[in-house]
């Protein structure tokens, strides 16, 4: 597999001026050198405060880097963004924690789902479109004229998914998609972005706290603590023979969390 | 400690949650299961009276005795703090964030323990203590926002136990953190209700984090308990087919599931309809995958034993494995 991201000694402080200042262990991303293959599910693990949000935002183009650079398709990030900047934000798409906060109350579902075809192909939806997109996550064209305190949380974040989707990125970024959300809508939602990963040839990159959930997902897995990734690798690899005592607790974390079925 | 016989939470024409009896023993924790919208928050709150204006509430809630329903507003003010602590789901929100957190432990000293101002600093270093904030003397100075997720909701814990309650209701406690702090803050749950023989109600919707704390499980759903009875029975040979199916969806063991990679996980069908949407007759009915026709008939009361019942039509055939070696270890994936 190709590497469709590549990062090269990549270090990020939310200070200003950091990328004037030598890179120290208080900075949010120290050094990091990861790379994402096409069409593979990477799952990055880490608590609060350990800078995988931070990670995925610098990825997607949210946030430029102080030090270091991303290559995406073989060119840099700061290349694409200056230079090709809507094709970029286009092929990468990204779901955030809270369905709630990620869509205006004041918009029709319909407006919020047209958004990016607006924003990124300069044209409206047509109906069928939207149609579709809300099949593909398992929703009916009902909820278009709904506002968002009429949809539950699991409907919500469908709706999040089918607009990251609605302009056919190659890459959709998932930060802590189901962490807002029951047990049982967690299944779901997980299931529908595994669904759309194959249905669509996507590489998917899923952030979480829970180890649980990504080892049920992703076939690599990084661990980043304190700025750093600790441990990387295929997920089997990893769960069953973790090298670092980090990756270990976090694996008894969350398995005492866990139930085992019958 | 506490008793609840005949609930009944009424808003407008919709029954939301109808509880025959439900009991916690001094020291004992329960954990209350069920999905959003299956009406565990309402049940919890309505021990200390914090429900909705429009709700209207029958049937007896004891607490040592006591009866709480139907108090008036300046009675249930008392107990709250003094006889029943809480500690809510978001703890930055249910901080005020412009008071040092030492401010606000020593307020529900005052309040409820009446201790003696030159005490409360002293008081407030030693809660810190036994909720395992280190540099508690520090610490007090600090403002909510300078906290860490895990800190605030032991600052919660901290107010929550100040004035020594005989039980605490934990609302989803650790849903907002990492699953590192939450596993903290499970055991330090557990140790004081231990130390103190407190009795806790642990409201969750994770059979998970239920599992983790709890000696007692009641599952609910559509307002009704569905089956009781100890962690090891419930979860080890569960009967009602809505506990079978939350066993089912948790993602289960990280190291065990590698093999499963890519397969698609177990879900419960639908959703947990709207307040009055649920069907006659048994409420998991319409979601559950082993309908029969009697289950649109109320499903009758079944005793296992003293410590285990359920209410379902058609229940899941007992399991011959002993049950800690279902609860404990074993490996398999059922799907």
């Amino acid at each position: 597999m190709t590497d469709l991201f590549r990062t090269d000694d990549l270090s990020f402080d939310y200070r200003p001026r950091a990328s004037r200042r030598e890179v120290s262990s208080d900075w949010t991303l120290q050094n990091i050198a990861v790379s994402i293959p096409a069409g593979s599910t990477v799952g990055i693990v880490g608590e609060s405060g350990s800078g995988k949000s931070t990670l995925v935002r610098l990825l997607c183009g949210l946030l430029a880097p102080s030090k270091g650079d991303i290559v995406f398709e073989g060119r840099s990030i700061k290349d694409w963004l200056s230079n090709g900047q809507r094709d970029f934000y286009r092929r990468n798409q990204i779901v955030f924690q809270s369905p709630a906060s990620s869509v205006d109350p004041r918009l029709r579902i319909k407006a919020s789902l047209s958004e990016p075809t607006k924003a990124l192909e300069r044209r409206k939806p047509e109906p069928t479109e939207l149609k579709n997109w809300l099949e593909d996550v398992g929703l009916s064209s009902d909820v278009l004229s709904r506002y968002p305190h009429q949809l539950s949380g699991g409907q919500l974040q469908r709706i999040a998914v089918a607009r990251a989707l609605s302009v056919r990125p190659e890459v959709l970024f998932a930060d802590e998609p189901t962490s807002a959300l029951d047990v049982s809508v967690q299944a779901q939602v997980l299931n529908l972005l595994m669904g759309l990963k194959h249905r669509h040839g996507l590489t998917l990159v899923l952030v979480s706290h829970d180890l649980a959930v990504v080892a049920r997902v992703c076939d690599r897995i990084l661990v980043l603590k304190d700025g750093q990734v600790v441990e990387s690798g295929e997920t089997a690899a990893v769960m069953t023979d973790p090298q670092t005592a980090y990756t270990r607790t976090l694996i008894e974390a969350s398995r005492a969390t866990s139930l085992v079925k019958d | 400690m506490l008793e609840i016989n005949d609930l009944s939470i009424s808003i407008g024409p919709h029954e939301i949650v109808s509880i025959e009896h439900l009991s916690i023993q001094a020291g004992q924790r329960l954990g209350l299961v069920g999905e959003s919208g299956s009406g565990k928050t309402m049940t919890a709150m309505s021990i200390i009276g914090l429900l909705p204006h429009d709700a209207v509430v029958s049937g007896s809630i004891k607490i040592s005795g006591v009866e709480m329903v139907n108090r008036s507003e300046r009675e249930l003010t008392e107990i709250r703090g003094s006889e029943v602590g809480v500690i809510f789901q978001d703890p930055l929100r249910a901080l005020n964030p412009t008071m040092r957190v030492g401010k606000q432990v020593g307020e529900a000293l005052r309040l409820h323990k009446t201790v003696p101002k030159k005490d409360v600093k002293r008081r407030t270093v030693e809660l810190f203590e036994q909720v395992q904030l280190a540099d508690g003397a520090n610490l007090i100075r600090r403002y909510p926002h300078q906290l860490s997720g895990g800190q605030r909701q032991r600052v919660l814990i901290a107010i929550a136990i100040a004035a020594d309650p005989k039980l605490l209701i934990a609302d989803e406690p650790t849903t907002a953190l990492d699953v590192t702090v939450q596993k903290e803050i499970l055991e330090l749950l557990q140790r004081l209700s231990a130390e103190r023989g407190m009795a806790v109600l642990f409201v969750s919707h994770d059979l998970g984090v239920i599992q983790a704390i709890s000696d007692e499980i009641a599952v609910l759903y559509g307002g009704k308990l569905v089956e009781t009875g100890s962690t090891e029975l419930v979860i080890g040979s569960s009967r009602h087919r809505y506990t079978e199916a939350l066993i089912n969806v948790n993602p289960g063991h990280p190291e065990d599931i590698s093999a499963s990679l890519g397969e698609r996980l177990v879900t419960i069908k639908g959703s947990v309809p709207a307040q009055g949407g649920f069907l006659s007759g048994c409420r998991f009915r319409g979601r559950c995958p082993h309908e029969l026709d009697q289950c649109a008939a109320a499903p009758p009361l079944t005793s296992v034993s003293s410590d285990h019942s359920f209410r379902c039509w058609n229940p899941t055939e007992l399991t011959v494995l002993p049950t800690s070696e279902v609860v404990g270890h074993g490996g398999s994936d059922n799907d």
